[in-house]
């Protein structure tokens, strides 16, 4: 029977495997089973990556027999276990621990850009956009968006007044249009949506693709225990140059990010609520729900609440520039 | 092929409407008063005898959009109910007319067609776009007035986000007057990469000359875009300026080839304002003789002057700058938008002020002002040598 423990990343699980024979052996393998060729086991070491082969698994009797000791060779073969299981803990103690592997921090990536809509095969939602700036309350925006990896289109349904708005974004090619422009207009991502939100925040995110990983540490968020990551942009096409990322441990979501320009100065932070969940692949996945960005050097406050998620595939001529207006 | 056909084709395979519901539509309302200084000693509307221009202009608008939609078949339509009173014989003028109206049958997830009045535009360039035969100025020549569609039968293949292919055939000039191009075949390609993006123009009206057209727009970075746009085609009735001041106007079918082109790049500051500019050359403009020859003709009290009024280019002349600063367009509040265009070769110019004021989410307030500059041969102050416009609009 195996036993694994949910809270380490699939990365790094640690098997147990208890023979239930007279027997009976413990079975010690460190290793992700999913990402596993039938006959090996991945070690669960931080990069660089090692295979383990199934030779090199502990393989320690339990139960000792007469037959196979004898006399004080009972006693000799019983302190040789007991060393090796205590050279076994102290030497891997991290491993042992449930959730305190060191895992590949671009998996971690992956598994935590599932829950904010990257990964997927598209992803619509609506999203509410509160902000709050310089002491005072923006107007409400309701926005419907449907998004796949590389690209988004995000329709204004709130307030009335710019209903039928659309934002296109694919890379970093952005058009704005509303109902009455002779034409899409072309802007730059750095023009804001509303508050401190930018437009790369309303659609999917894909850090796993756009950013290089560090594991820097663990820590934890409101009593949560999380790695800490620090993600460095691959290119020019990021909306933000630096982020440090927090990612919970068990649920492998980011719960709080930092957000940095190239020169290394602080724009804003947010913190991520996932109450949402989506099924995707036979997996329930929990998915945002809330992001609270607040700009680093002011009280401005910008709440996004995402709802209405449907995992779906985009049609292509929903980007369509011509149908946009 | 008849103007009807882009109805037609689709009407024939609408399913029943029974089963429609309308699921979208919102409206807007305005109001607004326009002030005109007309020139009464205008060289080409000289006391106004000729262009009858209101100088006042009182107007209500209503702005609709509806859309329907039933499987893969869609309807969108853009009705818009105007009344105006204007100064000028004390007129009281009504319009009701299809701005946009498309219906569309999306074959597949690549693959749609379509038929109605459709907004044939596109392209990054904002002063005027040099690489469409259709809408040269892009509607930018009269602020409040909407861009009306074309009619037209039009197929798109999209096979995949970042790709597009347009083959279209127009068949009508929509609702207002009759353009160059009506019963013309358009083909259009479009590609998108991650910070830059290409397309291309074809189109070509029943034996005339082709088009041929092009744009591209490139993301530096966060802040600064650039982009170009370009066209080559001969214009099919184009107003004639010899330069002997004593010949008469004459309109050209179609004249020789000729290329426009335009480059612009655009700044955005971090608190989300942006500055543009864009130098647009207009090789189908006049010459700097033929530009003299026009004004000249026109204080000699030349009797083809209604002529030249009747076929008056958007742009008389070969090089302009334009430069653009505004607000950011999400702004919650006061939204502003400041342009400048000047003609590079012979002087005079525009500036001109818009302002839209949010004032509860429903209810707005917007202003216009216009101020030709330049001395009284400036094609900026050919007609009138101010604007002022105000009103109020209502979200519905």
């Amino acid at each position: 029977m195996f036993k694994s423990f949910v809270g380490a990343p699939s990365s790094a699980r640690l098997l147990v495997a208890v023979g239930a024979a007279s027997s009976a052996r413990l079975l010690v393998a460190v290793g992700a089973p999913s990402s596993a060729t039938s006959n090996q086991l991945v070690g669960a070491a931080s990069s660089p990556r090692f295979i383990v082969p199934p030779s090199a698994c502990l393989s320690l009797p339990l139960t000792p027999t007469l037959s196979t000791y004898g006399g004080k060779g009972i006693w000799r073969g019983l302190i040789q276990a007991l060393v090796l299981l205590i050279a076994l803990i102290t030497t891997a103690p991290a491993q042992a621990e449930p959730g305190t592997a060191t895992p590949d921090p671009h998996d971690i990536l992956i598994h935590s850009d599932r829950a904010r809509g990257g990964g997927l095969p598209g992803i619509e939602w609506e999203i509410q956009l509160q902000a709050r700036e310089h002491g005072r309350d923006l107007e409400p925006q309701r926005l419907l968006v449907q998004a796949n990896s590389e690209a988004s289109v995000a329709q204004t349904l709130e307030p009335v007044r710019f209903k039928g708005s659309r934002l296109l974004q694919i890379g970093r090619n952005m058009w704005l249009t509303k109902p009455g422009l002779s034409k899409p207009i072309p802007i730059s991502p750095r023009q804001r949506l509303s508050g401190q939100a930018a437009n790369g925040d309303i659609a999917a995110t894909d850090y796993a693709g756009d950013y290089d990983a560090v594991l820097v540490g663990q820590e934890e968020v409101n009593g949560t225990p999380c790695w800490i990551l620090d993600l460095t942009a691959k290119g020019v096409n990021t909306t933000y140059a630096k982020i440090r990322y927090w990612v919970d441990r068990t649920r492998l979501v980011g719960v709080k990010a930092e957000f940095f320009a190239l020169g290394g100065k602080p724009l804003k932070s947010a913190v991520f609520e996932y109450h949402n969940a989506i099924a995707f692949e036979g997996e329930h996945i929990p998915f945002v729900s809330r992001m609270t960005i607040t700009d680093a050097l002011s009280d401005d406050v910008t709440v996004m609440a995402y709802g209405a998620v449907t995992v779906k595939e985009i049609p292509p001529s929903i980007f369509d520039l011509g149908r946009m207006r | 092929m008849s103007r009807g056909l882009a109805l037609a084709v689709c009407l024939a395979a609408t399913p029943v409407w029974g089963d429609a519901l309308w699921h979208d539509g919102d409206a807007t309302l305005y109001g607004y008063g326009q002030s005109l200084g007309v020139r009464s000693d205008s060289p080409l509307n000289p006391g106004n005898q000729f262009a009858q221009i209101p100088a006042t202009t009182w107007t209500g608008e209503a702005r609709l959009n509806l859309g329907a939609g039933v499987g893969d078949w869609s309807l969108h339509l853009r009705p818009i109910a105007r009344i105006d009173h204007r100064s000028a014989g004390d007129l009281i003028r009504r319009e009701g007319y299809l701005s946009q109206a498309e219906l569309r049958w999306q074959i597949s997830d690549a693959v749609g067609i379509s038929g109605g009045r459709d907004l044939l535009t596109w392209g990054p360039a904002q002063f005027r776009s040099p690489s469409n035969p259709f809408y040269f100025d892009a509607g930018r020549s009269d602020p409040m007035r909407e861009l009306s569609g074309l009619d037209d039968v039009k197929a798109t293949w999209s096979p995949d986000f970042r790709a597009q292919v347009l083959l279209a055939r127009i068949v009508g000039s929509g609702h207002f007057e009759p353009i160059d191009r009506q019963n013309s075949w358009l083909l259009k390609g479009e590609y998108r990469a991650d910070d830059w993006t290409v397309g291309w123009v074809a189109a070509r009206r029943d034996r005339h000359p082709a088009f041929w057209g092009g744009y591209g727009q490139i993301t530096v970075s966060d802040a600064v875009l650039l982009y170009a746009e370009f066209g080559s085609g001969a214009r099919q009735q184009a107003l004639q300026s010899p330069d002997n001041p004593l010949l008469p106007f004459s309109v050209a079918t179609d004249a020789p080839r000729r290329s426009d082109w335009l480059i612009g790049g655009s700044y955005s500051f971090l608190s989300g304002e942006t500055l543009t500019l864009e130098w647009l050359h207009q090789g189908s403009g006049f010459s700097a003789s033929a530009y003299r020859a026009f004004f000249a003709r026109l204080h000699n009290q030349n009797p083809s002057a209604p002529l030249a009024l009747a076929h008056l280019p958007g742009l008389l002349g070969r090089d302009y700058l334009h430069l653009v600063a505004q607000s950011a367009p999400g702004d919650d509040d006061l939204y502003w938008r400041a342009m400048g265009s000047v003609d590079a070769t012979h002087g005079g110019g525009a500036a001109t002020l818009y302002l839209d004021e949010n004032l509860d989410g429903r209810w707005g307030v917007f202003g216009l002002g216009q101020l030709p500059l330049g001395g009284g041969d400036s094609e900026f102050k050919l007609l009138y040598d101010r604007l002022l416009l105000a009103g109020m609009k209502l979200a519905l």
